[in-house]
């Protein structure tokens, strides 16, 4: 996961759009835990609402639990963090190539 | 979201400027296929690190700037930005990587569903044509990204996630 990044990439993704993030930061904060509740805090229609849960899902930053007909979702915060690693191991690859740059620098 | 990092050597930079860009000399491997620094070229490279990218140049200004696009099989595209500045010791490179939010759309065979194209960039940038300033309004800066992960971590405590 952490070192192709494809996961952590997606989590970006998710949270590149403003939208995305106001519905996340609702759900994780507990104010709203539905596609309908969440329209009702949101300037966006449910619809909306439903395809930015769908992609927020996707990059496992959301959880959804079926209740009878409604969907339930629920923040999980895991996949933040090793999107954090990941961007960590990318700045060490650039110290490394770098690092390499140098040394070529020296021995012409 | 983006990476950044530097370094500075201790040379003019006309010498920096042809050490970077003779990539083979500290990015890709010896057998790794050429990137001819011509904006618009292509080519799939093999780093040192033993990973696969393919690559698409987008700019070069000789002697201070090249940049390029490029991702690893069945990842996003990100652009690399190589800026070389000329400080009181020598010459600052400063890398940053960014734009971890578009599909890629280029002539790559891992472009997936992306229609093949002239240039790899990603779909974030392309869409927000002529200009990539829209497209990279879709980065996250660092300081959205951490009041949102700050409020995520609370939560998760508060719900013992």
């Amino acid at each position: 996961m952490i070192s192709d990044g494809t996961q952590a990439q997606a989590v970006f993704a998710a949270l590149a759009d403003p939208t995305r993030r106001a519905v996340l930061r609702s759900v994780a904060s507990g104010e709203a835990s539905t596609a309908t509740e969440l329209a009702a805090h949101l300037p966006v229609s449910r619809q909306a609402v439903a395809k930015h849960l769908a992609l927020l899902e996707r990059a496992r930053l959301v959880d959804a639990q079926r209740a009878g007909r409604e969907v339930r979702f629920q923040a999980t915060p895991g996949p933040l963090g090793e999107a954090i690693e990941w961007m960590e191991s990318v700045g060490t690859q650039w110290d490394e190539r770098l690092a390499a740059l140098a040394r070529a620098i020296d021995k012409p | 979201m983006d990476v950044t990092r530097e370094i500075t050597l201790p040379v003019d930079p006309d010498a920096a400027w042809e050490a970077v860009t003779d990539l083979e000399r500290w990015l890709l491997t010896e057998d790794s296929s050429a990137l001819e620094l011509e904006p618009g070229s292509e080519a799939e490279l093999t780093l040192r690190d033993g990973e696969t990218r393919w690559a698409t140049v987008e700019e070069v200004r000789a002697g201070e700037h090249l940049s390029f696009w490029w991702h690893a099989p069945g990842a996003l595209a990100t652009l690399v930005e190589v800026t070389l500045e000329v400080v009181s010791d020598g010459t600052r490179i400063v890398v940053v990587e960014s734009g971890y939010a578009g599909e890629p759309v280029c002539g790559s065979p891992w472009a997936g569903g992306a229609q093949p194209g002239p240039r790899a960039r990603s779909a974030a940038a392309a869409t927000a044509s002529p200009s990539f300033e829209l497209g990279r309004a879709w980065v996250l800066s660092v300081a959205d990204w951490e009041p949102a992960l700050e409020r995520l971590r609370r939560c998760a405590d508060a719900v013992g996630v």
